[in-house]
């Protein structure tokens, strides 16, 4: 890494050593994956095999999703305490208790037991975002009759980053 | 606009799963009426943003202390969907099971569904469904064996024993079950016989659904409101839970949603024989008349 114009003991063509991950950085978020995942792993997770955001031990799930953490329990309400404890001890993160959002995905529970996810929140930030919020709602995704396949050659080009 | 409604449809949204997955193919070159479609998308989304895949509570709970988690896929495509280049699209649907009131197993609360375009252009509705099948297979190898890692901590029982598919072409069923190659199918691609492989072993266990019945249906075609609503209805997507309180069923079956006695979303009856047979018809029609304009 060159030396930046902030150093002044940094003549041109030295070269300093980045001691610690800067923000921004391409070698940030690699180095912060290693480290979380070095960490949940020292205090007894294991990752799953079939998917790598996914740790287990017994009686705990965890989903990890960059910064965001995702703790299932079950029977082992003790162990979830502790472990949320151990992560607030390394990490300045906050326990938003029972999930109520994960990346964007809202978790309903009743009070039996039963959940249901839904996107509600995004979906409408989408249509905010596409300036769609006074358009006739309709009752199906696709009209069967245009055929999607057929505009090859007369259709005019639409625009690509909106498309997108 | 087709990269956020991808996001809907991975999350949560089985519905819109092939509306994305046939605006995709213009990601490389968009046009105005593949983009006229996907605002269509976005106007569907408004108006049923509230829908939610529902989790019953699994009825072996009270009886067991471990209870036992099963699934179960389905199975379905468009036979030559894209009218330019005659490839199928192909989807499945996979949800937990839960046993019904013959001892039949329900699907109930989808845990992951795909739309797929295949990859080579099949001959026939057999060789399609047999792809499609041979995908579905893969993805269910897959899921159980996720499934019983994330169980293996946890009180509860992946249940062993082939996964049920659903698929609704007694030909690829047989062609499944028995193996042997005949005329019209000897040029399948060997990959695709892992299938077969897998149903010998006891992996999968393919079996007859009608087309009617058939969940997966949602994932690979365009339909009418009234088939795309009786297919909401078959898949669970619905903007309530079946037991939140609120909602209720009148005489017709017809669920709804009521808040302090006023009606906030009401669900129409199931399609009607006569719509679905002029829908059909149309489609036909609507094949006859591109064919003849490519030849």
């Amino acid at each position: 890494m060159n030396g930046s114009a902030s150093s002044e003991s940094a003549s041109s063509g030295s070269t300093l050593i980045l001691r610690k991950a800067l923000y921004g950085l391409k070698q940030a978020p690699r180095l912060w994956y290693e480290d979380i995942d070095g960490y949940l792993q020292s205090i007894g997770f294991r990752q799953s095999a079939e998917d790598p955001n996914l740790y287990l031990q017994q009686g705990v799930l965890l989903v990890l999703y960059v910064d965001d953490l995702l703790i299932a329990l079950n029977g082992a309400e003790g162990r979830g305490h502790q472990i949320k404890q151990l992560l607030q001890k390394k990490y300045k993160m906050c326990d938003l208790g029972a999930a109520k959002r994960f990346l964007g995905i809202e978790i309903e529970r009743t009070k039996d037991g039963e959940f249901s996810i839904c996107q509600r929140g995004y979906i409408n930030t989408i249509i905010r975002r596409f300036g769609l919020m006074d358009a006739k709602p309709t009752k199906s995704p696709l009209d069967p009759q245009t055929d999607l396949a057929n505009t090859h050659c007369e259709d005019k080009p639409a625009n690509r980053k909106e498309y997108l | 606009m087709v990269g956020s409604l991808m996001y809907a449809a991975l999350g949560s949204r089985p519905d819109i799963a092939f509306s994305v997955t046939a605006l995709s193919r213009y990601n490389v070159q968009p046009l105005e009426m593949p983009a006229t479609a996907a605002k269509r998308v976005l106007r569907y989304l408004k108006s049923t943003s509230e829908f939610r895949n529902h989790y019953r509570r699994l009825p072996s709970y009270s009886r067991s202390d471990t209870p036992s988690i099963n699934i179960i896929g389905y199975t379905d495509l468009d036979w030559a969907g894209n009218l330019t280049t005659r490839k199928s699209v192909g989807g499945c649907v996979f949800g937990l099971a839960h046993t019904g009131a013959n001892e039949e197993l329900v699907m109930s609360g989808l845990i992951h569904w795909q739309a797929k375009s295949q990859s080579v252009a099949a001959l026939s509705t057999l060789e399609a469904e047999y792809i499609a099948c041979s995908h579905a297979t893969r993805e269910s190898l897959w899921l159980r064996r996720m499934m019983k890692e994330a169980a293996g901590g946890m009180a509860v029982k992946i249940v062993d024993g082939p996964v049920p598919i659903g698929c609704d072409n007694q030909g690829a069923i047989k062609l499944i079950t028995s193996g042997v190659v005949r005329q019209k199918s000897k040029h399948i691609d060997v990959k695709y016989h892992q299938v077969h492989d897998e149903q010998m072993k006891g992996a999968v266990k393919f079996q007859y659904v009608t087309s009617e019945s058939n969940p997966a249906d949602l994932s690979t075609k365009p339909l009418a409101v009234p088939r795309h609503e009786q297919l909401l209805e078959l898949t669970g997507l619905a903007p309530f839970g079946p037991d939140d309180g609120e909602s209720e069923y009148d005489e017709s079956g017809r669920s709804r949603k009521v808040k302090g006695g006023e009606v906030l979303w009401q669900r129409k009856g199931g399609a009607g024989d006569k719509e679905l047979e002029e829908e059909r018809r149309f489609l036909l029609l609507k094949h006859v008349l591109a064919s003849c304009r490519q030849a």
